[in-house]
């Protein structure tokens, strides 16, 4: 038995994207058509072989995102707000998988103001927002002295807002 | 499926530019996957070529809404699925067809297509 090309390893990697429904049903033949999809790119040479290839990956995520979100087709379903969304997502993936460069600076500037976003709120949440781990933590004064003007020292409870002078 | 007769074909209008495709390469006859990929770039002479992906998802809707009737049968060793028209699937094609011919028709009144272009 030959090994599986790495393209078609990929290919049934790609498969496992739909419904386990619609690849049982459709996975082997899917494959088929590939395979004799690729050998007769394969023989116009290496651009189209590897245009063949990325345009067959890139269609199978964006029909396997389709089939994942709208499911079993509906006679009547055709305008359902289901079926709009999955459409926009369809159109969402299909226009990243063209401008991956656009797409990359899209994901990595969300990711960049995501990450900043929770660093800030877990820094808030800590030093502000918790209370103290303490029971009766709003009971907790701090103590100090301060040197007034006049040279004298002054006890300051600071949370209390009184002093005492000493 | 009694309550797919009941079903009008312009419900189903318009079609997707690729379930017409497939509709109309089922016209003649029954066909398995490949050979409707196949007759769709003989016909569109390569301008419209289905990846598997778009293809076998179309399909699957045209055979969930009742369009298409799918069977299996055996070609040698293989197990192959025969793609063809239901009886629904002939009327909305139809239907499509008219549906497009008015716009051809309406394109002509306005002198955007030359007669018999």
């Amino acid at each position: 038995m030959r090994p599986l090309p790495a393209s078609e390893r990929v290919f049934r990697f790609l498969l496992c994207l739909y419904s386990s429904r619609f690849r049982h049903a459709y996975g082997a033949e899917m494959e088929q058509i590939f395979r004799r999809r690729l050998s007769r790119a394969r023989d116009r040479g290496t651009a189209a072989f590897v245009y063949e290839l990325a345009h067959a990956y890139a269609d199978l995520i964006a029909s396997a995102i389709s089939e994942r979100f709208t499911g079993p087709p509906h006679t009547t379903a055709r305008d359902s707000m289901h079926a709009t969304f999955a459409r926009d997502l369809r159109f969402a993936a299909r226009t990243f998988l063209r401008r991956p460069a656009f797409f990359a600076t899209v994901v990595l500037t969300l990711g960049l103001g995501i990450g900043a976003a929770t660093a800030i709120a877990s820094l808030v949440d800590v030093a502000i927002l918790r209370p103290l781990p303490y029971p009766n933590a709003y009971r907790l004064v701090a103590l100090g002295k301060i040197r007034s003007s006049s040279g004298r020292y002054r006890s300051q409870l600071p949370f209390c807002g009184s002093s005492v002078t000493t | 499926m009694a309550a797919r007769s009941s079903v009008s074909p312009n419900s189903f209008l318009p079609l997707t530019a690729v379930s017409f495709e497939i509709l109309l390469a089922l016209v003649e006859g029954g066909r398995h996957g490949y050979d409707i990929m196949l007759e769709i770039e003989r016909r569109t002479e390569g301008r419209v070529s289905l990846n598997p992906g778009t293809l076998y998802r179309a399909l699957d809707r045209l055979v969930g809404q009742g369009l298409l009737d799918a069977a299996f049968h055996r070609v040698g060793e293989e197990r192959r699925r025969l793609f063809s028209l239901s009886p629904l699937g002939s009327a909305v094609a139809a239907a499509e067809a008219e549906r497009l011919a008015d716009q051809v028709r309406a394109a002509r009144a306005v002198r955007l297509l030359k007669r018999g272009a």
